[in-house]
């Protein structure tokens, strides 16, 4: 699904990714673990376009993506999710899902203006498959609220269903859960499960260990730019290496 | 919403049969030049967030366009596409660039646009005949009829307002104009989102530019003469106190700002430097106190209203 080879990219001399090769495979949650600067929303930065890498090559899907406009990229199907709460915050909910949307559509050039059956019929699938995603995480019936004024938690939930719109094939999610209360902590688990049951391919960085552990095949751990191991998570728990760069010598 | 549209549409239809001086039509020419240039002004820095001061360029370059054509006897249509055309064409050439730098370089680049157009109409002087203008534009015949009386020039400015009005309308109505907003509000979002921001900028950009060049072409055949002072700074003063008023990203609020501020200050007979004082600072007192201008205060408190009973409900 995904290939990752060499990866690099220093600020001003200072190596914020090293040579990190990673795949994600099609299907799995990959889990993406490291101490708070080893690297990981970097790489994200570079998976999405948001930031060019110094060396190495992205693909996806058998497709040349190193340094490709973030736009071009999300319409390839790789979505991010932001850590820190990004929503169109003075739309309604109802246009924060059409318009993450919109641009997945079959290619549909003469069927953008509004009041053609043709569109209406697409946004009208498209709000339905929206308003499900809202309901399973009980943000059923605020489709005309401004997004903005969603809680915290609510507008995480809201900015994940939006990423979703975009039928992605690999989603990126970056801290899905910090600082959301426990009980939702509990729903997005299952929620993340579930979407990979559908054939999601997930790509985590956590840092709940427990969430990580429970959700993810495999887990991949950056230190210092630097991917130091990769395996399934009983393996990780006991790599010598891993516990260094959390414990510290 | 809709009866007050319809309201304000038979108003603007039965005005010269009520307006009964000369000088009370000449203002609503005027309205319907503002409307134009104050509603396709609203896409870019209402809907797309981004303040332009590049807009008395698009509208200068349509009036010389239209100009330097119809003294050469073209007739008025082919003059007022010829200013459409040239004033995209220059939205496009200004939009292109100017539309990846920061929010402050845009302004700092429009602005200069505009100066730029000004310096190019007073020294092209083998073209434009520099501060001289171009003066003995004709009258612009439509359909066979030519466009002679005040009110017949106001329902021909009024048709471009109305027409200008409604691109608007479907322009944020459609997919393109979401994007638009989205853009607006995150561009790093948007373009997770697969929505490329710099094509939806600039399509709006281009649509605002083309729009003003249109009634760069109506003005300058309603007064007969065009000089360098279609650049004039007074312009954009006037166009930023519409929008900003109105409140930027409504497009009834915007309307009828225009309409509003083209009739009070004649009204209120202030000349025309102390009007850019008084400007200046109503514009300050908004931006501290109404950042999202009249009808964003009153959507505010509608929001606030709805949210207080969801509240109470609950």
């Amino acid at each position: 699904m995904l290939e990752v080879r060499g990866l690099g990219r220093a600020f001003l001399g200072v190596a914020a990714l090293r040579a990190v090769d990673l795949t994600v495979r099609p299907g799995e949650i990959l889990g993406l673990i490291g101490p708070n600067g080893s690297g990981k929303t970097t790489l994200f930065d570079c998976l999405t376009g948001m930031q060019r890498p110094d060396a190495g090559r992205i693909t996806f899907r058998g497709q040349d993506i190193t340094g490709g406009r973030p736009d071009e990229i999300a319409r390839l199907g790789l979505v991010r999710v932001f850590q820190n709460v990004r929503v169109f915050g003075r739309l309604s909910v109802r246009e924060n899902l059409l318009a993450s949307g919109q641009e997945h559509r079959e290619r549909m050039r003469w069927a953008r203006l509004p009041g053609l059956p043709r569109l209406a019929r697409a946004e009208r699938a498209d709000l339905e498959r929206g308003a499900s995603l809202l309901a399973r995480v009980g943000l059923a019936g605020r489709l005309d609220v401004p997004a903005g004024l969603l809680s915290y938690g609510q507008q995480k939930l809201l900015a994940t269903a939006m990423a979703l719109m975009t039928r992605p094939r690999l989603l990126l999610l970056d801290e899905p859960v910090a600082g959301v209360n426990p009980s939702t902590i509990e729903m997005v688990k299952a929620w993340i499960r579930e979407l990979n049951a559908g054939g999601l391919t997930v790509l985590l960085i956590e840092h709940n260990v427990e969430v990580v552990t429970e959700l993810c095949g495999r887990i991949a751990v950056l230190d210092a730019g630097e991917k130091i191991a990769e395996g399934p998570p009983e393996a990780i728990r006991q790599d010598a290496r891993v516990l260094e760069a959390y414990l510290g010598r | 919403m809709r009866w007050l549209a319809g309201l304000a549409l038979g108003a603007a239809v039965a005005a010269p049969f009520v307006l009964s001086s000369d000088y009370a039509l000449h203002l609503a020419v005027m309205a319907c030049v503002y409307l134009i240039l104050a509603s396709s002004l609203n896409l870019v820095m209402g809907h797309g967030g981004l303040l332009s001061l590049a807009h008395p360029a698009f509208f200068g370059a349509g009036a010389y366009a239209a100009a330097l054509l119809a003294i050469r006897g073209a007739p008025f249509l082919a003059g007022l596409a010829a200013a459409l055309a040239l004033a995209a064409a220059a939205g496009a050439a200004v939009g292109l660039p100017a539309l990846r730098l920061s929010r402050h370089a845009f302004v700092m680049v429009t602005l200069s646009v505009t100066l730029l157009f000004q310096i190019l109409a007073l020294n092209w002087t083998t073209v434009t005949r520099g501060p001289m203008g171009i003066p003995g534009i004709p009258l612009p015949a439509l359909l066979g009829v030519t466009i002679a009386t005040k009110t017949q020039f106001y329902y021909l400015m009024l048709a471009l307002a109305l027409a200008c009005i409604a691109s608007v309308v479907v322009v944020t109505r459609s997919p393109a104009g979401r994007a638009l907003m989205a853009v607006r509000e995150s561009d790093v979002l948007a373009a997770a989102l697969g929505i490329n921001p710099l094509r939806y900028r600039l399509q709006a950009f281009v649509i605002a530019a083309a729009w003003a060049g249109a009634a760069g072409a109506g003005y300058a055949h309603y007064i007969s003469i065009v000089d360098p002072s279609v650049f004039d700074f007074y312009w954009m003063e006037s166009l930023l106190v519409m929008v900003i008023l109105g409140g930027p990203g409504s497009v009834a609020g915007v309307a009828a700002a225009a309409v509003v501020f083209t009739a009070v200050p004649e009204w209120l007979r202030v000349s025309q430097d102390l009007r850019m004082v008084l400007y200046g600072a109503i514009l300050l007192a908004a931006i501290l106190f109404l950042p999202e201008g009249l009808s964003g205060w009153l959507a505010a408190r509608r929001t606030a209203r709805a949210l207080r009973a969801e509240q109470a409900r609950a």
